[in-house]
């Protein structure tokens, strides 16, 4: 850390970070022109997740703010614990497409569970794809959530 | 936890050889006082506490894996 030859890279500071929490743990590290991704392996890591991503959030913040500042770094930088986020995703996904069906069988327009800016846009994504249901954002945050309306037909 | 969050505050500094972090121990619990040089305080705290408030879960979520809870003050 007081060496001031070496260079930190955002690996070499997770690595750091993890080491100072006491956390064994495996980090590897790919990236291209807009991204710089970290993935952290180990066991037992719910800690370094926290409630809702919240931890994994405020570690990602500061790694981003820490490079940014230091090294110039424009990209952007993006943290996982154990593919935490990928699997959120894809469940987010799953659920999309579950509520999807709902309003076509029902012919009603289906409130899904207040999200986040972030998972909207997932969600809303996923709809589009989605023949027969059009899907907007009501109410405000933090309860803001998206409704399917079956489109006539 | 007071290694990590001066590790931290140090990257995050324009003057990381100011940075002093007292730890007040008690038996389930640990008060970290932060200190930095009066121009960084902005630098550890950002816009709308955002920086303290990452720093602090960070630090609580590092105490917890130890079974004790931890208050992050930042003395300006």
């Amino acid at each position: 850390m007081e060496n001031e030859e070496r260079r930190a890279t955002p690996k070499s500071i997770v690595v750091d970070i993890m080491n100072l929490m006491n956390l064994r743990t495996r980090v590897t590290c790919w990236e291209d022109d807009e991204e710089i991704h970290i993935d952290i392996w180990g066991d037992d890591l719910g800690i370094l997740i926290g409630k809702g991503g919240a931890t994994l959030q405020a570690l990602q913040e500061l790694v981003t703010i820490i490079v940014r500042r230091n090294y110039r770094e424009t990209r952007r930088i993006t943290l996982d614990v154990e593919r935490y986020k990928e699997r959120k995703r894809k469940k987010l996904r799953e659920y999309a497409e579950r509520m999807a069906e709902k309003a076509i069988t029902t012919r009603k327009p289906v409130k899904l569970n207040p999200m986040t800016s972030r998972e909207r846009k997932i969600v809303h994504d996923v709809l589009k794809e989605i023949p027969g249901v059009e899907s907007r954002s009501e109410g405000e945050e933090p309860s803001r959530r998206v409704v399917i309306t079956p489109t006539s037909s | 936890m007071k290694e990590l969050l001066e590790y931290l505050a140090k990257a995050l500094v324009d003057h990381p050889d100011r940075v002093e972090v007292t730890s007040v121990e008690g038996e389930r619990s640990v008060i970290l006082q932060l200190r930095v040089d009066p121009a960084d305080v902005g630098k550890v705290i950002g816009k709308n506490g955002r920086i303290a408030q990452a720093l602090r879960t960070l630090v609580k979520a590092s105490a917890t894996k130890e079974g004790r809870n931890a208050i992050v003050e930042i003395i300006d």
